[in-house]
């Protein structure tokens, strides 16, 4: 196979690079060596920020943020939801803090205006009455799943084509000048070749593999973070702390749910990545005290993601081997900006590019670098129109669709059910699953499960996963040799984000789950 | 008001204790936070389909295994409970069921394997007559007929997943699937059974599946034979289809279990017992090293039942016999002493289907052989409390396949034991 470019890695800046590639009418290629948004992609607190969590520390990555949020708003309105956000003080914390984060956000143009506590806690009334300041700021919550499909979707529409499953494993170069990559589908062993001019690292977490494979060292730090998801909103704004970043400092409202994170710890790379209990608690502990209900409400699920972090080597000499501030050697003062690197300038492989770190957020803006940068070395001068042209976004779809989709189904007489619902938590319809299966390029719930929502809510799929497997096999694209396999992959899984957060009804729901896999199915000897 | 034996639980334990009790003429009272779990259960009774509880082999037959199970493991409730005893309530719950015309077929001597919803299969014991047909074992061809809307029973995924396993093991029939539109169901089996009580809308079915039956087919359905007259829907199916007819117990809620349910309680009410079913509290009244009774609630015009003896069958976290926080875990009627690991993360293991099971499936309260609540020390807590079902700790009934065969066996011997301490 011939083509223009490649991009490795299916996550928010490949995806991200191959449209506005596309846009720019280049043939391209996206390889990913797993599913789209298997990566940090999918497993963030799906937060556009609004730059005032940097500002204070990281006024580049701030300032980028905020002129980014305000992009996005416009081209993927249907996956976002403007729910602004406040910072709130508490007495423990640093009271100069929130002037320094105000001037911080006016000096980069961030709208951050101080409200009195009180309109607040009128509005959010879940809020703990001990909150000393707050300040609002233009955060919004989005849903990182549907955002990357878009703009695959949108690159797939003008030619690009995305292949799943196709890990990179050699760099083919000749005369200084990247050629070409061998690919291999890791389910199988079988290999590939593309041939190609340019080559886009998008790997994110996997960016320092890929560029080992060219014999070139990034020097990439990972930071860890955990996060547990609640089964209600209890608060419908953003919730920062408003201190220097930490542990358990942020609430996202998310669709249905509400994400708490985050943790940070230094970690050697790790592949699939998980929470441990003590992060769970850890968190709790600390999201208590800006929502004290937080304990008591229900946790469906703890999930955690991988930071690729840049300048690694510098970090680690500044902060030397032992540091009492946590903060220092976990990862939270390293640069959440990102870097762009030409190959060919710095290591003299021509055509070949890394585009590393950054946020959900500028996933746009790095792009735009990347391919401003290949069409620098192509020598043509179509400009990126990525920022204007609106997102592709299913007809139904809608971030926080379920109230809506409860007043559609109400409206159904009840005598003639044509709805049948899949998913009962989110509300999700065959209808709308059978739409999706058909554009899947690989058949796995959890694909199905981020397409859809389905599996999303409180049970987590535990009563729904059988159904989507039936669903798979009816519509042919599973055998039934696959089919178990599929369905105990998805548990498993699943059950790795629910076994920190089992108590209290969690728990009893679990273990109802728990009987029927064994006790009706006996899945666990098959 | 003043009953000689109060059960608190309404699930099989607790209702098969009621019974024990009753026949022997104690006056009883069932009190249940919750509305039962049978519905929660396939509705057959698994006395034993695995040992030890990892291995991988099915049991054949659980009465030639469980002396095994009681050697090795003198904790576990079988082992408390003892083999006679086990043996009478096996058969008098076939009685009893034959009795109340909802008959279980089967006996201890050996298990039956019958196909899930996914196409796996499973070993359990006793059955209800509309599952027996079901074995795998048996040679004849099976049409498995789902229902348009039925969302938890795909008989395609069923009979492609069994056909694809017949390579590798021991099952005999070949499976073909097909679906019949334009049934109203809702997307549950609820209003299918309901209708199916209808002969008049079995009639229509019986149309619609003759027309797609094979000679010499069994026939096989998700379990929604009718909510109340299941043998005579099966009986009319069988004798008009001229074929053998059997159901798959679908995910909650399992009408087979419901059946059960409500022939049990029917029975019980018939037979002088009451039940208070769905309390919102359950406040117990003890004195020294005696329980006196329960309030319904904390204001002193809440009603109070006291008895001369108890039979505790909560059920584990499901039931609402336990509950976890963060940090312990409880015995959420009475506090009574709870060993387990303190670590929240022992109390589960990486992986949610590996044969060591879960550790959380395995935890509940000590009792001595007479099932009476002990301490850390073997020291009886209330002398007239007696354990049944899944509160009692020391097994694992979701790896075993034991869970309905435990709730029995020791469900039965409480309720005896009650009974007895309350002088009958």
């Amino acid at each position: 196979m011939k083509t223009e470019v490649v991009v490795i890695g299916g996550g928010a800046t490949g995806a991200g690079v191959f449209r506005d590639l596309a846009l720019r009418g280049l043939e391209v290629v996206l390889l990913e060596k797993a599913d789209l948004t298997s990566g940090t992609s999918g497993r963030n607190h799906g937060l556009l920020h609004s730059g005032a969590r940097y500002a204070v520390y990281d006024p580049d990555s701030a300032r980028e943020c905020f002129q980014e949020n305000a992009l996005i708003k416009k081209i993927a309105a249907p996956c976002l939801e403007e729910t602004g956000g406040f910072f709130l003080s508490l007495p423990e914390d640093p009271p100069e803090y929130a002037d320094t984060l105000l001037r911080a956000c006016h000096s980069l143009g961030i709208p951050a205006k101080e409200v009195a506590v009180a309109d607040v806690l009128h509005q959010e009334t879940k809020l703990s009455p001990r909150v000393k300041r707050a300040i609002w700021v233009p955060d919004a919550s989005v849903d990182p799943f549907r955002l990357i499909r878009a703009n695959i979707e949108a690159g797939e529409n003008l030619g690009g084509r995305v292949f799943l499953h196709r890990q990179v494993v050699e760099i083919f170069t000749a005369r200084g000048k990247v050629t070409g990559v061998k690919a291999i589908d890791p389910r199988t062993g079988e290999e590939f070749k593309i041939q190609c001019h340019f080559l886009i690292n998008a790997a994110g977490v996997w960016a320092g593999e890929i560029a080992r494979l060219a014999g070139i060292n990034l020097g990439i730090l990972f930071s860890k973070g955990s996060l547990v998801v609640f089964n209600q909103r209890l608060v419908n704004a953003v919730i920062n702390r408003c201190r220097p970043p930490a542990n358990g400092d942020i609430f996202v409202p998310h669709g249905p749910t509400l994400i708490l994170g985050t943790t940070s710890q230094t970690v050697a790379q790790v592949d699939d990545p998980f929470p441990e209990i003590e992060e769970v608690d850890l968190l709790l502990g600390e999201g208590e005290k800006m929502i004290p209900q937080t304990k008591e409400t229900r946790v469906i699920r703890a999930y955690a993601g991988i930071r690729p972090l840049l300048g690694a080597r510098e970090a680690e000499r500044e902060a030397g081997p032992e540091t009492p501030n946590a903060s220092e050697a976990d990862g939270r003062r390293l640069s959440r900006d990102f870097l762009l690197v030409n190959h060919g300038a710095q290591d003299q492989l021509r055509g070949f590019f890394s585009i590393c770190g950054g946020k959900l957020t500028t996933y746009r803006l790095m792009a735009e670098k990347t391919v401003d940068a290949v069409m620098d070395e192509i020598g043509r001068k179509e400009s990126c129109r990525t920022a204007e042209i609106p997102l592709p976004f299913p007809r139904e779809y809608s971030f926080h669709a379920l109230e809506k989709k409860l007043l559609k189904i109400a409206q159904i007489p009840s005598a003639n059910v044509p709805q049948e619902i899949v998913c009962e938590c989110e509300l999700v319809s065959k209808k709308e699953i059978l739409q999706e299966v058909g554009k899947l390029g690989i058949f796995s719930l959890k694909e199905l499960q981020e397409r859809t929502r389905a599996g999303m809510g409180p049970c987590q799929g535990g009563f729904c996963a059988p159904r989507l497997t039936a669903l798979l096999l009816e519509t042919g694209k599973i055998t039934a040799a696959e089919a178990l396999t599929i369905l105990k992959n998805f548990l498993e899984e699943r059950w790795k984000g629910i076994r920190p957060v089992l108590w209290g009804p969690q728990l009893r729901e679990e273990q109802l789950i728990q009987a029927l896999y064994t006790e009706f199915f006996n899945l666990d000897r098959f | 008001m003043f009953y000689d034996v109060i059960v608190i639980g309404a699930g099989l334990a607790g209702l098969m204790a009621a019974e024990a009790a009753q026949r022997h003429g104690a006056r009883v009272l069932v009190l249940a936070r919750g509305m039962g779990s049978l519905p929660l259960t396939t509705g057959c009774i698994d006395a034993l389909g695995y040992f030890p509880p990892a291995s991988g082999e099915i049991v054949s037959s659980p009465w030639t295994t469980l002396p095994q199970l009681i050697a090795e493991c003198p904790h576990h409730p079988y082992a408390l409970v003892g083999l006679s005893k086990i043996a009478e309530a096996f058969s008098y719950f076939q009685k009893l069921t034959q009795k109340i015309g909802l008959p279980y077929y089967g006996s201890l001597n050996s298990n039956f394997l019958l196909p899930t919803p996914l196409g796996t299969f499973r070993p359990t014991c006793l059955v209800p007559e509309t599952m027996g047909a079901g074995d795998l074992t048996l040679p004849e061809p099976v049409l498995l007929l789902g229902f348009a809307g039925l969302k938890d029973f795909s008989p395609y995924l069923a009979a492609a997943t069994l056909n694809q396993l017949k390579e590798q093991q021991k099952i005999a029939p070949h499976f073909r699937a097909e679906i019949i539109e334009k049934i109203d169901g809702g997307g549950s089996s609820l209003p299918i059974a309901a209708a199916l009580d209808q002969e008049s809308f079995r009639q229509e079915l019986i149309k619609s599946i003759r027309m797609r039956l094979k000679p010499a087919e069994r026939l096989g359905l998700p379990a929604v034979l009718g909510l109340h007259s299941s043998a005579e829907a099966l009986a009319d199916l069988e004798a008009q289809l001229q074929t053998k007819v059997f159901e798959i117990p679908l995910p909650p809620p399992s009408i087979p279990g419901l059946r059960l349910q409500n022939k049990l309680r029917n029975h019980l009410q018939s037979s002088g017992v009451r039940l208070l079913i769905g309390l919102a509290a359950l406040l117990p009244q003890k004195e020294g090293d005696h329980l006196s009774g329960f309030a319904l609630g904390n204001s002193k015009y809440s009603p109070a039942y006291t008895a001369t003896s108890f039979v505790l069958a909560t059920g584990k976290f499901v039931g609402g016999g336990l509950e976890a926080t963060t940090a312990k875990i409880e015995e959420t009627l009475l506090h009574l002493p709870l060993s387990y690991p303190e670590q929240r993360k022992e109390w589960f293991n990486r992986n949610l289907l590996g044969l060591s099971g879960q550790p959380f499936n395995r935890m509940g309260i000590a009792v001595n052989e007479n099932l009476q609540p002990v301490n850390a020390a073997g020291k009886v807590i209330y002398k007239n409390l007696f354990a049944a079902g899944g509160i009692i700790g020391h097994s694992d009934s979701m790896m075993e396949k034991s869970g309905g065969g435990i709730a029995l066996a020791t469900g039965y011997l409480a309720g005896e034991l009650a009974a007895k301490y309350a002088g009958f």
